[in-house]
């Protein structure tokens, strides 16, 4: 059956190979230069998979800035070594920062949370844990809207969070807690008699209709990631 | 053997409870029969269900006495799984239901734990879409669906594993009226296609006169009614509220003129105007989806609409926050546990007030008064989540009374009461509205609608359409062809 494959055709596995193979050249690099040419070509992979500047600047902006508070306090508070250094330091760590971030970002948009559960399924995890991932991600946006509800339910009562004060704060948090953990629960009983219904946990295995192909490209990724990062790491 | 279900002496009894939640139960489903199980709040519907798929011992524990066998299996011996295969459940709440993001995914689900092979679970999948009309929905994501679509599909998820016995609990709690009609088709559609057995968990029996062969009522865990069906639905008979029509001049609580909303780009309110005089209850209808939750959250200020005005007696509320909004307007939400937050049930009436730092003596005393008028006064210092489905929605009203606001939003207060909770909510509706509050009311039940509501508004794709007192408002409604708005006593 056809899947959908968000951002390319490679499979999620060989994603997050690539992903640790960045993060771990992003860790290693030590000439700013590097670091710069690798932010480069995480851009241009953003840019390849059509992820619009824009919204990625939306998404990333608080990133940015915290990265430039990393640069700005090498480079103010550090003593003891020249501007240049200082500032060279300043930005590879920056950029490290940014870089892991990027290259998360870059996987994130570019694999569909299904399609990794079911490939780590594929590749042997065993699919109780598989379908733990599942359940979990699919009750996020959930649990988001049920959050936003309780909130509303609170203004409505005039518990005051559209005043924000610190009293206003704690009692937000301590009456959101309550509610949302007496959702979470009814669901999690219904989800378990829904899962158990259906024979879930019958079978050491189970068939699975969707399949995330693992082609040549995907080893061919994998491997070129390691290889040219044991080179860097060996240089 | 010929029996799909058979009972005898069964009884249940939740640890901690000296109250048996079935007691001595003996009854009996044949193959292919169609059966309504009816009660109020607590008769042990649920329960009987989860005894039936065998969650009962095996998942839930409780005391069990007496014989039970389902298609010849013990389930007391036999586990869920076993029983699985031939007997299915679908919940009340089909979104707490999915496990996967997809519906080709969710339906697949069940054949694929049975170890099918691909070609079969296709098979099933189509099969089970087909069967109940939303074979057009096969790829889409499970968080695009409408509550009717989502209830379809939790149908089919159960039907994919080819059950001889299908259990459906309050199918259509969460449904508009068209939605309903729809799946009551559906049931039917089933049972002339195969010798499935039937049994529906419901508290509104009515709506299921065309489908069901008999009616089991429980009550206290024990059945006090085991008939064919046509014995228990004579026509209800009761009269659209006149009595409050044309009674004098009131004055004008709340007016909503010309509000229009978007999400993204989709109009979801357009140009929505109407009116609340004291003492008035207002009722909106109209398909899920149609805006009628918006326009309550619009008014009460938790969305900001684009465009138009909120005035409440007189005067323009509409760039008011929220929480000064709440001194005059109360809000209730769908579901009351989201709204339960103290430790206990007095605090929880004061909670707004407490917050604000009203003296706890003070505040003690309002609840006191206000427990009494709402009928919680012996649950004063238990948890509120401990209380039933109906006293926590008692329990909101007052909460939001605490503030003595002139209106009052309700969204699908009725939704989960069973008949006698239902005429209670009613109840404590007039009391307010007697004492010159305005209430708006969203629902989604005819008959509730007309018995309590003095005007009717019926909204379509954000627009309101029909906007009238309400036995007129059910004539344009039946001229128009919305014949699923109509209460089941209309024409009768």
């Amino acid at each position: 059956m056809t899947t959908s494959r968000v951002g390319g055709a490679l499979n999620p596995i060989a994603k997050l190979a690539m992903l640790v193979c960045c993060c771990t050249v992003a860790f290693h690099l030590k000439h700013l230069g590097h670091a710069v040419i690798l932010s480069g070509i995480i851009l241009l992979s953003h840019g390849a998979l059509r992820i619009p500047l824009d919204i990625l600047w939306r998404r990333l902006r608080g990133i940015v800035m915290f990265a430039l508070i990393l640069f700005l306090s090498q480079l103010l508070l550090v003593r003891g070594m020249p501007w240049h250094a200082k500032a060279v330091n300043g930005g590879l760590m920056a950029l490290r920062f940014l870089n892991i971030v990027l290259s998360s970002h870059l996987f994130v948009s570019s694999t569909s949370d299904e399609d990794l559960a079911y490939s780590l399924m594929g590749a042997g995890l065993p699919y109780r844990y598989g379908f733990t991932l599942l359940t979990a991600l699919r009750f996020i946006p959930y649990f988001r809207l049920q959050a936003n509800t309780v909130l509303q339910a609170q203004m409505a009562r005039g518990i005051a969070v559209d005043r924000p004060t610190p009293k206003g704060i704690y009692y937000m948090a301590k009456y959101t807690f309550v509610p949302l953990v007496v959702t979470a629960l009814s669901k999690v009983e219904t989800l378990a008699i829904s899962m158990e219904g259906r024979c879930f946990g019958l079978y050491s295995e189970r068939t699975f209709l969707r399949r995330i192909p693992f082609r040549w490209l995907d080893v061919f990724a994998i491997v070129t990631s390691v290889l040219v990062t044991i080179f860097i790491l060996a240089r | 053997m010929n029996v799909m279900i058979k009972l005898r002496d069964f009884s249940v009894r939740y640890p901690g409870n000296p109250n048996p939640a079935l007691n001595d139960l003996s009854l009996g489903v044949e193959p292919g029969e169609s059966v309504l199980v009816t009660g109020p709040s607590g008769s042990g519907k649920s329960t009987l269900a989860l005894c039936i798929t065998g969650f009962i011992p095996h998942a839930v524990y409780a005391d069990t006495k007496g014989n039970i066998t389902v298609n010849g299996v013990n389930p007391q011996e036999a586990g869920v799984y076993e029983l699985a295969q031939f007997a299915g459940l679908v919940q009340q709440d089909p979104e707490g239901q999915f496990c996967t993001m997809r519906v080709r995914d969710e339906i697949a689900f069940g054949p694929e734990n049975l170890l099918c092979t691909p070609e079969e679970v296709i098979s099933r999948v189509n099969w089970a879409l087909d069967a109940v009309g939303a074979s057009h929905l096969k790829d889409r994501p499970l968080t695009h669906l409408s509550g009717g679509e989502k209830q379809r599909i939790a149908l089919a998820a159960v039907l994919a594993m080819k059950p001889k016995l299908l259990i459906v609990d309050e199918p259509t709690a969460h449904l508009d009226p068209r939605a309903t009609a729809s799946l009551l088709k559906l049931f039917q559609d089933l049972q002339s296609q195969s010798d499935l057995s039937l049994m529906i968990l419901e508290h509104k029996p009515w709506r299921f006169k065309d489908i069901a062969t008999r009616v089991i009522e429980l009550k206290d865990g024990t059945v006090t009614k085991n008939v064919p069906a046509y014995d228990v639905f004579p026509p209800r008979r009761k009269q659209p509220r006149t009595s409050r029509y044309g009674d004098g001049r009131r004055e004008l609580l709340l007016n909503v003129e010309c509000i229009t909303q978007r999400y993204d780009k989709r109009t979801v309110l357009h140009d929505v105007s109407f009116q609340v005089q004291s003492g008035k209850i207002v009722g909106i209808m109209g398909d899920n989806g149609s805006g009628k939750t918006t326009l309550l959250l619009s008014v009460m200020g938790l969305i900001r609409p684009e465009r138009g005005k909120v005035w409440l007696r007189n005067k323009d509320i509409s760039a008011l926050p929220v929480s000064t909004r709440a001194r005059d307007i109360g809000m209730t939400f769908q579901n009351p546990n989201h709204q339960l937050f103290a430790d206990c049930v007095w605090r929880e009436v004061v909670t707004g007030p407490l917050v604000q730092g009203v003296a706890e003596d003070e505040c003690r005393v309002q609840a006191e008064r206000l427990l009494e008028s709402f009928g919680l006064p012996e649950f004063r210092d238990r948890h509120p989540l401990t209380l039933s489905f109906g006293q926590k929605r008692r329990l909101n009203l007052a909460a939001v009374m605490v503030s003595n606001p002139s209106v009052l939003l309700l969204d699908e207060p009725f939704i989960g009461q069973d008949r006698a909770s239902a005429d209670n909510i009613i109840l404590l509706l007039e009391q307010i509205a007697s004492l010159g509050k305005g209430i708006v009311l969203v629902g989604h039940d005819p008959d509730l609608m007309a018995e309590c509501c003095d005007r009717l508004i019926f909204m379509e794709d954000g627009q309101i359409t029909v906007d009238a007192q309400t036995e007129e408002a059910f004539r344009e409604l039946e001229r128009r062809g919305e014949y699923d708005y109509l209460p089941s006593w209309w024409g009768a």
